[in-house]
């Protein structure tokens, strides 16, 4: 049971993606600009990741270690496409809203890494445990990312305005380069933290 | 050699099971995504066009084939009675397509309104063809005028600077009038 938590808590800090791994960093900047739109990737991100380090660990035994990159990319981009079926039926709004990064999910190397570096490698309970914990630290980072930067970039939250016409926005952390800007301030406080916690031990 | 099969056993039969759940799972989905694309891509200028219907013109939309090429015609229905169509047409604009819903009117045949049901004409500039000012201009156009610019001997009052733009609109709106002529008979036929 430690062991299955470890798994899952893994990916909540110590490995927290996108800031530890620094993988799946393309959608990140492109969807993080409102909270909708970070929530809406985290959560589709997670689906695929979490299917697919279940299907591959089932079928880890055979799984000719020689063609293993295409056999992952294949059940991957299955599941992305199941995704966007889905998006399109029944979230459409989210579907225009996303857009072109929906597809793009098959190429987020925290997939492809996670189906390598773990779910290829162990049970499919851990598997799942792994996809499960690396899939909710994605979900809640793009949050935490959209959350600032809607608030500074566009001064509303969620589409609903919270600041009024008293704060103008800060234009620039809603564009590509205020994506950056807050995953380096995100970085360097988790880094601040963790040399904290180093110290005092 | 065993090797090698074995790889091609492993490739093949995931990618079989992958098509095959996909394919299912596209017939499953296949008319909800079409609805949610009416909706949500033509539902908002459907709707401009067609004020005042009480009916659902998107469940009710109409397939008809004209030469060749299948249209949508959405009907606006008051008390179950035709008020209005609603034809999509497109025309080559100055940033590619314009994509122009027209309404009619099914007695007379004139244009009740128009709206640009997708652009991606400069913005500030072309992309004032979805301006009610513009717009507004194709208001009550009869039948039996053709939709040109008044430069080009039409009656209507083109975007300065957007020529192009102007022009794209004018020809999808003459393309709806066309199709609008080749369907109404088959109407008639329906209603009765």
């Amino acid at each position: 049971m430690s062991m299955l938590y470890r798994d899952f808590i893994r990916g909540l800090w110590e490995q927290l993606p996108p800031f530890r791994l620094v993988l799946g960093l393309c959608p990140t900047l492109a969807v993080t600009a409102t909270l909708a739109g970070g929530v809406g990737m985290g959560l589709a991100t997670t689906f695929v990741l979490v299917c697919s380090n279940v299907l591959i660990s089932l079928l880890r035994p055979l799984i000719h270690p020689k063609v293993r990159i295409a056999v992952f990319i294949t059940i991957i981009a299955t599941f992305v496409v199941l995704v966007e079926m889905v998006m399109q039926a029944w979230f459409y709004p989210l579907y225009q809203l996303l857009g072109i990064f929906i597809p793009l999910i098959v190429v987020n190397c925290l997939i492809l890494g996670r189906a390598e570096a773990f779910a290829s490698k162990n049970s499919v309970v851990r598997s799942l445990a792994d996809g499960l914990g690396m899939g909710l630290g994605f979900t809640l980072s793009l949050a935490a990312i959209g959350i600032v930067r809607e608030l500074i970039g566009s001064g509303t939250l969620g589409g609903r305005t919270v600041f009024g016409a008293t704060i103008e926005p800060f234009g620039l952390i809603g564009k590509a380069p205020g994506a950056f800007i807050t995953i380096g301030c995100f970085l360097a406080i988790m880094n601040s933290i963790d040399r904290r916690k180093r110290r005092s031990r | 050699m065993n090797d090698a099969v074995k790889m091609l056993l492993i490739v093949a039969g995931v990618t079989t099971g992958c098509g095959l759940l996909l394919s299912g799972a596209h017939d499953l989905s296949r008319e909800r995504i079409t609805m949610q694309q009416l909706r949500y891509v033509k539902g908002p200028a459907v709707r401009a066009v067609l004020e005042g219907a009480d009916n659902d013109p998107l469940a009710d939309r109409i397939e008809v084939t004209v030469a060749d090429t299948t249209v949508l015609l959405f009907p606006g229905k008051n008390d179950g009675k035709l008020t209005g169509i609603a034809i999509e047409t497109a025309a080559q604009g100055y940033g590619g397509t314009v994509n122009v819903m027209t309404g009619f009117n099914p007695e007379t045949g004139s244009c009740r309104a128009i709206a640009i049901a997708g652009a991606s004409e400069t913005p500030g500039i072309g992309s004032r063809i979805a301006d009610s000012s513009f717009t507004r201009c194709f208001k009550g156009l009869a039948c039996t005028t053709q939709a040109s610019l008044r430069i080009g001997g039409g009656t209507i009052d083109g975007i300065s600077g957007a020529t192009i733009s102007s022009r794209a609109v004018c020809g999808a709106v003459s393309k709806a009038q066309q199709l609008f002529f080749a369907v109404r008979g088959r109407l008639r036929e329906g209603e009765q």
